[in-house]
């Protein structure tokens, strides 16, 4: 009571309790809670043109009952349309700041409204002019219009077939923007020019003003037949051609929307649309799965296709419309270790979205240094958005004035073709060069103003900072015979497996000196992922550098252990015990059941049958000269291979006396050998490698019975054996086997560890099925990327800009 | 004193004969549906068979259900040729030449082998007497065989699928055998129990741990492949059984899996179907509501979901059809929303919605040769409603001596009431 009474005391309690009242509402801007009212949200498309919301209210997310406003000089709209499926009507959001908000469009009825529209509403898009969207409703078989300034709906007109998809191809020069929409029962594309709503005026309520006032009419309808059932279609960024992939055929077809897109082409077409071609996207003989989604990106050089039943992204080259062959366009080739056409994705993907990204590094002096990014956004069943990187590009640009602004490159397709900076986007032809080009210049590209450095990756970007690296130590395991020898030699009592003196795998160079221990030299060096860039000046220097980034190839590595093993036994040959002698012919010796070319088998190898040629504890008469008078050896049955096929070896006896082996070839004539034999397989004089998941990798393949080159074996790294003295290629890792002093014995082997440390690029997203990927760049306050998903009840909206928010959900 | 005691003993006893648990309830109506679940037409289409599954157990449990058998003609029940079966039954199928149908039921974990009369007109239960009865007593299986020592079938039987293949004995005479495969809703087992010449007496079973809550199975056209649904797993199982030359099923052999989702562990799998070529599986669940088309390569066994398509509420039954006009359609249940929903999986949309009532859950389509062949011809579709009541304002509360209606739906292109329900049977 003092202390209140004290009238000082009494004035700063009141200070601060009007301190803290005002400053509470400036901690937290308060966030309107709404119902959740989304139900099977199926699509989303996002209005960026001449309309913008007015405030949304903060108690109920409203926005008043008059028009929307035109946006302010130098603004655009951020309105999202989202359709929901099983309510029949298409919801409205606010993008324009740092989180996404569903608006309730009318406050005196319950819960949240939305945008009523016809029956089965699957797809939306918006005008580029953000004045009229798109509702396609399948169960109408109708197309929605929707005026955006009164947020309404038009009259819905009939669709000739069930609408599958719809998209805007945006007006080329002298052309009009178009509607594009794809049909099924029958399977076919419909165009029409588009609509464009004026904004109204004198509106007192947009609830019940004409929401046809001030707005075009639709188009007239021509209507193209297509060839299977359309899955998907993606629009180019110019609106001169539409890519539409099938859900039941193996390729892609290229459709011509405008005038301008047919004249020069080879296909005999008059009138868009019309289809310019087909691009095969499988193998001739693959099973046609089809494919379920498409996107591109919004600079128009790659369309990406999801193969969903082969967990893969596909890449199209747009302008050479080709399908770019991931396996041999990254560098080094990945065949034939990779048997995908496109870059593997974890989990099932299901839809895609392209992206270019456009980084400004350093400008001085009329140049700057820009880096590109080209990819794609796939969202998978496992509630995960990955990125898969096409290629990216260092570009130095010589050019006058100011570089385009960001909406500009991204969204006016005639000022960037115009501007200096269109020299930085050519894509190159994938494969660029031969595999064993060391030097990267081919990845160089140099115009009139521009220096471009491409780097091909094809594959899921690597999220992690760490590299793939070896582990630790290697492991040995030496005879006894060696060790014995190796004391003689050095009079020491032991051996480390890194003395010098033993031949043994390692990174060391032919040539180098060699230190006292090898222990701590690396076992291996993994294959590195190379790129060329383009480093900015530094200092007081103008020029810019060039440079080479190298680094594991982690995609490549797996985390295992790789074994090397002298005149090791092949794997597959280890515990077989169903050899069989000919019954015809003594030379030939039938593996058994064992793919022989799979196992790696060579002519020059040494099949040796193992254990007595006994029946019933006693060796037959017959089988006596394959008994040697050395009780105690159990490799006298040793024969040479001459010769193979997938199913039998022709076998050839070893005429070295020191050696002393059986110097009869194996016949039926021998009772013990009607039966099935155990027997295994070695090299001669070379060491076999085999990794602990990867195996042992065979240079050859079973074709008919023989025993073939493997598809990609020319590109190399598809062996199993190393020599000692030389150098050894393996899939991801290269070493040179050490000569040391002393000749290696058999079944001596070194063991290493490779640790792989390549995560995806990811984003979550929560969607178990999502419908539809989108990313949306320079958004008023950030990139967002969105998911719906017409199976669950809500979307998935993530703002890149603010990447410690994460994944927010709008219910 | 001593009268006093022996009257006392004397009400003890008639008491505890009065109130043996094994009488309490009635039997249930047959002239009603009563929480009508499984589904099965006769090959020629003219009888329908409903098993009722006393779901509310207003009656006896042990013999609370019954399969109706209904006049597709006059879309009359016909009480006199209907049986009695215990509470909870699920599935029914006929097998191939259409002389046995049998029945899941949940009461005691049994399956009940019922014969059908020549024309269909009929099912009864045959005692060893070879009396024919409405009374199921003889006709359960719930131990194979059937005495103490027995293999017992697993908790929950619910899902049925019938197959019957031929054995050839040396001496030339040709054996019948219906393998009936059941999964059960309760554990991860499935069952196979063999029936010669449809006889009980002689059945062999198996079981194997194989899918965790199994719902719904279906054979592969033109194999011994069965693929189940599972409601608390991920994955579509298929497996083989393996019968000897004796006609014993000896084993079960899992063939391999469909992974169905990624990122979520129990999908509620349902209703599963197979297009006539057999390279279609469409799977229906409700985690998330979703139909998972699966394309399936014969020369190598691969299976590869190729779409997926977002359904209405609560998904239950999965049928295909080719209508008169030669396009495959799959028609889905909507327990939730009372509709059915017709989709195009080729095209991959939804073609059309037909309202048919509450609670839809199983749903069959005449096959018959002379139906649904061309526009024109009769072609008919019968689907349980569990709790259909007729009227939005009454519950089955309300209702007295049964619940639940079967909707007959028309399914010929050419008539003015395609895909629309015609009439309604109680």
């Amino acid at each position: 009571m003092t202390f209140i009474n004290d009238k000082r005391h009494r004035a700063t309690l009141s200070a601060l309790v009007l301190g803290f009242a005002l400053a509470a509402p400036a901690c937290s801007e308060p966030e309107p809670i709404l119902p959740a009212s989304l139900r099977a949200p199926r699509a989303i498309a996002v209005a960026q043109g001449e309309v913008c919301l007015p405030p949304v209210s903060a108690d109920f997310a409203t926005i008043g009952r008059g028009a929307l406003l035109r946006c302010e000089s130098g603004q655009q709209g951020a309105i999202a349309l989202i359709v929901n499926e099983q309510t029949d009507n298409v919801a409205v959001a606010d993008l324009s700041g740092r989180r996404a908000q569903l608006v309730n469009l009318d406050s005196t009825t319950p819960g949240v409204a939305h945008i009523p529209v016809g029956r089965h509403p699957v797809g939306v898009a918006a005008g580029n002019d953000g004045t009229v969207a798109y509702v396609i409703n399948q169960l109408d078989r109708t197309l929605t219009p929707l005026n955006l300034w009164l947020l309404r709906p038009m009259s819905a007109q009939p669709l000739e077939g069930i609408p599958r998809r719809v998209a805007i191809a945006s007006a080329s020069e002298g052309q009009v923007e178009q509607l594009v929409v794809a049909l099924a029962s029958p399977s076919r594309l419909q165009l029409r020019d588009a609509m464009r709503c004026e904004q109204p005026t004198n509106v007192s309520d947009r609830r019940t003003h004409r929401a046809d006032a001030g707005c075009s009419e639709l188009g007239e309808a021509t209507t193209l037949d297509l060839p299977a059932s359309v899955a998907d279609l993606a629009v180019a960024p110019d609106g001169s051609v539409a890519y539409v992939v099938y859900s039941d055929l193996n390729a892609m077809s290229v459709i011509g929307l405008t005038t301008a897109a047919l004249e020069g082409d080879d296909a005999a077409c008059s009138q868009a649309p019309c289809e310019l071609g087909r691009i095969a996207l499988a193998e001739p003989l693959a099973p046609s799965w089809g494919f379920s989604a498409i996107g591109i990106d919004p600079l128009g050089k790659f369309v990406y296709v999801v193969d969903r039943a082969n967990n893969q992204v596909l890449f199209v080259d747009a302008a050479r419309r080709e399908l770019v062959d991931a396996a041999l366009a990254t560098e080094p080739p990945a065949m034939p270790f990779s048997t995908l056409l496109g870059a593997g994705v974890t989990r099932s993907p299901i839809v895609v979205t392209g992206d270019v990204s456009r980084n400004v590094l350093w400008s001085g002096n009329g140049r700057s240094l820009i880096r590109y990014a080209y990819g794609a956004y796939v969202a998978s069943d496992n509630g995960s958005i990955y990125f898969v990187e096409a290629m990216n590009a260092h570009c130095e640009l010589e050019h006058t004035g100011e570089l385009l602004s960001a909406r500009a490159f991204y969204n006016d397709h005639a000022a960037r073709a115009a501007s200096p900076e269109q020299s930085c986007l050519t894509v190159p032809e994938f494969p660029l060069a031969e595999a064993n080009d060391d030097t990267l210049d081919h990845r160089l590209f140099v115009d009139a103003n521009a220096r471009v450095a491409i780097n091909p990756t094809f594959a899921p970007r690597d999220a992690r900072a760490a590299s793939g690296r070896l582990v630790g130590r290697a492991s040995c395991q030496l005879p006894e015979a060696l060790i014995a020898r190796a004391s003689e030699l050095t009079g020491a009592a032991t051996l480390s497996c890194g003395s010098p003196v033993l031949p043994q795998p390692t990174s060391l160079q032919e040539g180098a000196s060699v230190p006292t221990s090898l222990a701590e030299i690396p076992r291996a060096t993994l294959l590195a992922q190379r790129s060329l860039v383009l480093l900015p000046p530094e200092g007081t220097s103008t020029t810019v550098r060039e440079g080479v980034r190298s680094e594991p190839f982690d995609l490549r590595l797996r985390d295992e252990s790789w074994t090397v093993t002298y005149e090791g036994v092949l794997p597959a040959t280890a515990r077989i015990d169903r050899g069989v002698v000919d019954r015809d012919v003594d030379a030939r010796f039938q593996g058994g059941g064992i793919d022989l070319c799979a196992a790696g088998v060579q002519p020059g190898d040494r099949l040796t049958i193992l254990g007595r040629p006994e029946i019933d504890g006693a060796v037959p008469a017959s089988c006596a000269a394959y008994v040697s008078d050395d009780t105690t050896r159990a490799d006298f049955l040793t024969y040479e291979i001459v010769g193979l096929s997938a199913e039998y070896l022709e076998l050839a006896v070893i005429e070295d006396e020191e050696l002393g082996f059986v110097d009869q070839l194996p016949s039926r004539a021998c009772a013990a050998f009607n039966r099935g034999l155990r027997y295994n397989i070695r090299p001669v004089d070379q060491w076999l490698v085999v990794g602990e998941r990867s195996g042992l990798i065979p240079e050859h393949e079973n074709v008919g019975g023989e025993c073939v080159a493997r598809p990609g074996a020319e590109f190399g790294r598809a062996n199993a054996r190393a020599r000692t003295g030389e150098s050894f290629s393996g899939p991801y890792l290269d070493f040179r086997i050490h000569e040391g002093e002393l000749d290696p014995v058999r079944d001596m082997s070194y063991s290493f560890q490779v640790e792989r440390n390549f995560v995806a690029e990811r984003y979550e997203s929560r969607t178990p099925l999502p419908s539809q990927v989108l990313f949306l760049r320079n958004l008023p306050q950030g990139h967002f990327l969105i998911a719906p998903d017409g199976t669950a009840d809500f979307v998935s909206i993530q703002n890149l800009a603010q990447p410690q928010e994460g994944a927010r959900t709008l219910r | 004193m001593k009268s006093w005691v022996t009257i006392a003993v004397l009400f003890g006893l008639f008491s505890a004969l009065g109130c043996s648990d094994q009488y309490k309830g009635t039997l249930p109506p047959r002239d009603r549906l009563n929480y009508p679940i499984g589904l099965a037409l006769h090959p020629d289409g003219r009888f329908l068979y409903v098993v009722n599954s006393n779901f509310d157990m207003s009656h006896r449990e042990e013999v609370g259900g019954t399969v109706s058998v209904i006049d597709t003609e006059t879309l009359q029940i016909l009480p006199a040729v209907t049986p009695y079966i215990p509470s909870f039954g699920g599935y029914i199928k006929l097998n191939r030449d259409a002389t046995r149908a049998y029945v899941t039921t949940r009461h005691a974990n049994e399956v009940i082998v019922l014969d059908v009369a020549g024309q269909g007109q009929a099912l009864s239960c045959l005692t060893p007497g070879g009396v024919r009865s409405s009374d199921p007593d003889t006709c359960r299986v719930g131990r194979v065989p059937d005495v103490q020592g027995g293999a017992v079938l697993g908790s929950d039987p619910f899902g049925l699928e019938v197959a019957t293949i031929t054995r050839t004995e040396a001496n030339g005479d040709q054996t019948l055998i219906d393998l009936v495969n059941v999964s059960h809703l309760r554990g991860s087992q499935v069952t196979t129990i063999a029936f010669p010449n449809g006889e009980i007496g002689a059945a062999s079973m198996r079981s194997a741990a194989l899918v965790a809550g199994g719902n719904q199975i279906a054979v592969r056209p033109g194999s011994l492949d069965f693929y189940v649904a599972g409601r608390s797993t991920n994955q579509v199982v298929y497996f083989q059984p393996y019968v000897n030359p004796a006609g014993q099923v000896e084993a079960i052999v899992r063939r391999g899996a469909i992974a169905l989702s990624n990122g979520i562990e129990a999908v509620d799998a349902r209703g599963l179907a197979f297009g006539q070529s057999g390279r279609r599986l469409y799977v229906a669940t409700r985690r998330p509501n979703t139909l998972h088309v699966i394309a399936i390569d014969p020369n190598n066994a691969r299976h590869e979901i190729v779409s997926t398509i977002s359904l209405g509420g609560r998904p239950s039954d999965v049928v295909v059809h080719s209508d008169a006009n030669g396009d495959e359609l799959v028609y889905v249940t909507g327990y939730n929303d009372g509709i059915i929903e017709v989709i195009d999986p080729r095209a991959g949309v939804l073609v059309d919605t037909i309202a048919v009532g509450s609670s839809p859950y199983q749903l069959v389509i005449d096959q018959s040769p002379d139906r649904c062949r061309y526009p024109g011809d009769s072609c008919r579709g019968y689907v349980s409603l569990f709790n259909d009541t007729g009227s939005a304002a009454l519950r089955c509360d309300d209702v007295e001596n049964g619940c639940g209606a079967v909707a007959v739906i028309d399914l010929d292109p050419a008539s003015p009431t395609y895909h629309q329900v015609i009439a309604k049977i109680r």
